[in-house]
């Protein structure tokens, strides 16, 4: 997993999709930096059926130009934890 | 009336628009006529199919060898085998490429479907509950969806569905999958969940000659899909149901040209009950089988597809006419995501937190969706609050549905219960109002 060299980048853009999660989800009494990295991001099997799924997948659209397929079999890969859907996002983006 | 259950089209008419090739109502029956005696000789069967014409298929063959069909309020496994508990030998299915061919394919039409049909939804205890529903029933309910479909002046053959809402729920059952079975409608294989799959949806219906969509949604999804309507023409008309729809989002939807948003009342218990057009009107009109009653403990709805009267969860005013105005939610029910949850039935769930002293979830209406807040009194033995707010939601997350896992959590002193240990309205109207003085909790140093 940690195979990226560029770690510095990866690390800052995590932290800017972890403060579009927290804005995005209205999260009140959590804040960007107690998301831990690498823990699941959506706690015990919530699945993509899930709004706040679907509210990310908006908000990562507009803000970033990927868009999200429900038949994309990387599906719960990307959204497995931050780093992933951070991952997944920096690879993909358009904007 | 169970004869007129399902509809009787040429073999040769489009009714599925799928992925891998359009599948005919020929299709559908040698489906059905294939796949029976593989259903035969089970005590039930647990339809998760995933693909709507595979769940046709299998809900059909059900329904058609007077079995019991059991929906699940969710594909977690915890869901499945919750409602599973009185039948732990049914027959699960997904796909249909994994049931081995009958060898001797019934033939018989499906003019008559004694089956069941039994739907669950998230208990007030704990255990999903179930609600019997017979063919008729669901096509009874289907057919308001029908009527919208031809107010919004399209012909049902030419239409397809689109839906955001899984078959396995009663909307989506009753709009998607009668709608299509009983009401003519196009069906669509894939559900819908990002705008991007509502895009590719409609590629795909317009490739197989179709021009006309609706789209059966709700609240929460036309709220992110409304950009991608506006960009989709062949959207020729939306219905929302599920929750309150926010006004301005349908007038949002039906601005510059935009097709009509309406919206279904209804419950699980119900089904589709009456409609609106929500950036119009405000008087809900109910479909002309149901009959409204006012009774000692608010009203109830009456119909001949339904076996008992059932009571509304909302207080209503019934005009002259029989149309009616909601005024709102009775007791203590909670609206998120369009599921429907008994605030009392997550509290007790939450007094099963190992290491929680004590706690309380509180629920603000919100327009659309409520809002929850977890109070928790912290334990004495160093648990911080992030580990809190883990075994907190880990616990109910195995419960009730992830919607309702509380979005915000504050610490207090105590929890302000009375001598029955209950808490009234206006203590915990006062925390609230007391943790929205404060600000937003931020954790500060603990961790």
């Amino acid at each position: 997993m940690d195979d990226m060299a560029d770690g510095g980048a990866l690390e800052n853009f995590r932290q800017e999709i972890a403060e579009m999660i927290v804005e995005v989800l209205v999260l009140e009494d959590v804040t960007a930096d107690e998301i831990e990295p690498d823990a699941p991001l959506f706690g015990d099997g919530l699945g993509l059926d899930s709004i706040d799924a679907l509210e990310i997948s908006f908000a990562i659209s507009k803000r970033y130009g990927v868009k999200l397929r429900s038949d994309d079999e990387r599906n719960s890969e990307i959204f497995s934890s931050l780093t992933a859907l951070s991952r997944h996002i920096q690879e993909n983006r358009t904007k | 009336m169970t004869g007129s259950a399902i509809l009787s089209r040429a073999p040769g008419d489009l009714f599925c628009v799928r992925e891998d090739g359009p599948r005919t109502w020929g299709d559908l029956f040698a489906d059905v006529a294939r796949v029976r005696p593989a259903l035969a000789g089970h005590d039930a069967i647990c339809n998760l199919a995933s693909r709507r014409y595979d769940f046709a298929v299998f809900l059909l063959a059900a329904l058609a060898n007077g079995q019991s069909t059991i929906l699940p309020p969710s594909r977690a496994e915890g869901a499945v085998s919750a409602s599973l508990a009185e039948r732990p030998n049914a027959l699960r299915v997904d796909r249909l490429e994994d049931v081995r061919s009958g060898r001797d394919a019934a033939s018989v039409p499906l003019a008559d479907l004694p089956g069941e049909v039994l739907v669950f939804t998230s208990g007030s205890t704990g255990a999903p509950i179930p609600h019997r529903k017979l063919a008729h029933t669901l096509s009874e309910g289907a057919r308001l969806t029908s009527e919208i479909v031809a107010r919004a002046g399209l012909a049902g053959a030419r239409t397809a569905i689109v839906s955001t809402t899984p078959h396995q729920h009663m909307y989506g059952l009753e709009s998607a999958i009668f709608g299509t079975i009983a009401q003519g409608l196009c069906l669509n294989d894939t559900n819908v969940f990002y705008p991007s799959d509502l895009e590719a949806a409609v590629a795909a219906i317009c490739a197989a000659g179709i021009e006309q969509v609706v789209l059966a949604t709700s609240p929460p999804h036309l709220r992110v899909l409304g950009e991608a309507i506006r960009e989709l023409p062949a959207i020729r008309c939306v219905i929302s149901a599920t929750a309150p729809l926010n006004t301005d989002l349908a007038r949002d939807v039906e601005a510059d040209g935009g097709p009509p948003v309406y919206e279904i009342y209804g419950s699980t218990e119900t089904g589709a009950l009456a409609w609106r057009q929500s950036a119009v009107d405000e008087i809900w009109t109910p479909l002309d089988v149901f009959s409204l009653h006012p009774g000692p403990e608010g009203w109830f709805a009456r119909a001949p597809h339904l076996p008992s009267a059932i009571p509304l969860g909302d207080d209503i005013e019934l005009l002259e006419d029989g149309t009616f105005r909601l005024l709102g939610r009775r007791g203590d029910s909670i609206n998120i995501g369009g599921k429907r949850h008994s605030l009392g039935a997550l509290n007790a769930a939450l007094s099963g937190v190992l290491g929680l002293p004590d706690g309380l979830i509180v629920s603000e209406r919100g327009e659309g969706d409520d809002r929850l807040t977890l109070f928790v009194v912290m334990p004495a033995d160093g648990t911080n609050r992030e580990e809190m707010r883990r075994k907190v939601r880990s616990h109910l997350a195995t419960l009730v549905d992830p919607v309702f896992l509380p979005r915000r959590m504050i610490a207090v002193a105590r929890i302000p219960r009375g001598p029955t240990g209950k808490v009234s309205a206006a203590d915990a109207a006062r925390l609230l109002a007391e943790a929205s003085g404060a600000g937003p909790e931020r954790e500060t140093g603990q961790r």
